[in-house]
């Protein structure tokens, strides 16, 4: 016996007082078990409007050992986290990341400046909508674009501490114009991060359009004008943070 | 630098210059910063406009190597028949880390300067003192010892840049808490997008 017979079998037994083979019987036993088929179909419709999204628990694994770069010229650096936050409703997710240091002047004087040029979430290249802020579509290697996670993203770039946003230099927007502690949740002027080269994303949650995480890698693409081997010794020698710290005195400069 | 090959005789002396950033005499004073300029020759010197004072045998440097490439070479500069007196200078005044740079001069044998060279440059790693007592008449000498180590040997040690950590960002940027969450973070679940 196969539970197709135990279905039949459970049948006849629950409208046994309808038995008989009159037309009547027949049409009873038909509506009746027509009616229970509704019943269950909507039973098991109601079941399926009801399933909620729970969401996706994120873990993230910041390195206490992670030794920040130094960039001089141009290269792809992955991001590194130092803080998280999940705003109340658990749909925005902010996260910021440290790149690289923030290096000295040339040895003309001139402040090295470094610029932001490109994002990849997951090796996905990110596009920007006319704000300079907020994602708007997302390239494969093969530059296929596409607006899934069109409005769900947004980058806050700086290049020299909390005080100094910036905008990405491929983009053609304003870009950032906030002070990093004015825009992440719970930060106060006292998250200076002096000299450091960072950005703030905020991640909003939408299964939909597939934004459930916040990806495996962030990497950037980054730009320091302070190239020439020359002005780079120099700045290394000298620097007391990141370098040898080596004083002007020492090194003969031709 | 000068072809000695063509000289039969050359006479050397050791010219060194210690720049003490934090230099005092008593327990008490204030710190100020004091070049020492002295070398083993037998009359006072200039090198770059500064007057080196001559110590001849009291003042003694081991010998170092010399390399194309640079190395981690370190020498000891000893000085004999410091006065008990002279002691408080160097026990008070912070000498480590000073930088030290040793030059040597070289002379024809009637005393012609034929050319000045660096011999040294590094920074002062260690010292020491030593006491000679005499019982008889109830004084004492002390020598002092200089170990220095090249500049290339203090870069070799050295470890420098920051880690994104709390303790390392508050060593250089102390009032800043832009890093104070980063072992909090490490390991929390977020519940992303959960109702």
């Amino acid at each position: 016996m196969s539970f197709i017979d135990n279905i039949v079998g459970f049948g006849k037994k629950a409208i046994g007082f309808l038995g008989g083979d009159s037309i009547g019987g027949s049409l009873a036993r038909t509506a009746l078990l027509g009616y229970a088929l509704n019943r269950v179909i909507k039973s098991a419709n109601k079941g399926n409007d009801g399933i909620q999204d729970k969401g996706t628990q994120v873990t993230l694994d910041p390195d206490t050992q992670h030794s920040v770069p130094v960039l001089y010229g141009s290269a792809f650096v992955n991001g590194k986290v130092i803080d998280a936050h999940l705003e109340p409703g658990n749909k925005n997710m902010w996260l910021a990341v440290v790149l690289c240091e923030k290096t000295g002047n040339l040895i003309d004087g001139t402040p090295s400046v470094i610029g932001f040029e490109e994002m990849y979430i997951d090796n996905f290249r990110i596009g920007f909508d006319s704000d300079g802020v907020t994602v708007k579509n997302i390239y494969d290697d093969d530059e296929n674009s596409s607006d899934v996670w069109n409005g769900l993203i947004k980058v806050y770039p700086f290049n020299d501490g909390s005080t100094s946003p910036t905008a990405f230099t491929t983009e053609s927007g304003v870009g950032n114009t906030q002070n990093a502690y004015d825009i992440f949740p719970n930060w106060t002027s006292q998250h200076t991060l002096d000299k450091l080269v960072f950005c703030l994303i905020k991640f909003t949650y939408n299964k939909k359009q597939k934004l459930t995480t916040t990806g495996k890698e962030i990497k950037f693409k980054l730009s320091n004008n302070l190239t020439k081997p020359g002005d780079v010794l120099n700045d290394y020698l000298q620097n007391n943070r990141y370098g040898a710290g080596i004083s002007s005195a020492e090194i003969d400069i031709q | 630098m000068a072809n000695l090959d063509s000289y039969d005789v050359v006479k050397t002396h050791l010219f060194v210059r210690v720049y003490v950033d934090e230099y005092r005499t008593t327990s008490g004073g204030s710190y100020t910063t004091q070049l020492l300029t002295f070398s083993d020759a037998d009359s006072a010197e200039t090198i770059n406009g500064e007057t080196y004072t001559p110590l001849g045998e009291f003042l003694s440097i081991t010998q170092t190597t010399s390399e194309l490439r640079p190395s981690t070479d370190t020498i000891t500069i000893g000085f004999t028949g410091v006065p008990s007196g002279s002691i408080d200078e160097i026990l008070y005044s912070k000498l480590k880390g000073s930088s030290v740079r040793v030059y040597r001069k070289f002379y024809t044998a009637s005393g012609t300067l034929l050319s000045t060279q660096g011999y040294f440059f590094g920074k002062i790693n260690n010292f020491s003192i030593q006491e000679e007592y005499n019982v008889e008449e109830r004084t004492s000498q002390n020598i002092i010892l200089l170990e220095c180590a090249s500049n290339f040997s203090v870069l070799q040690q050295k470890i420098s840049g920051r880690k994104t950590n709390q303790e390392s960002e508050k060593k250089f940027f102390p009032s800043d808490d832009g890093m104070n969450r980063v072992a909090i973070v490490k390991g929390t679940k977020f519940d992303f997008g959960a109702p």
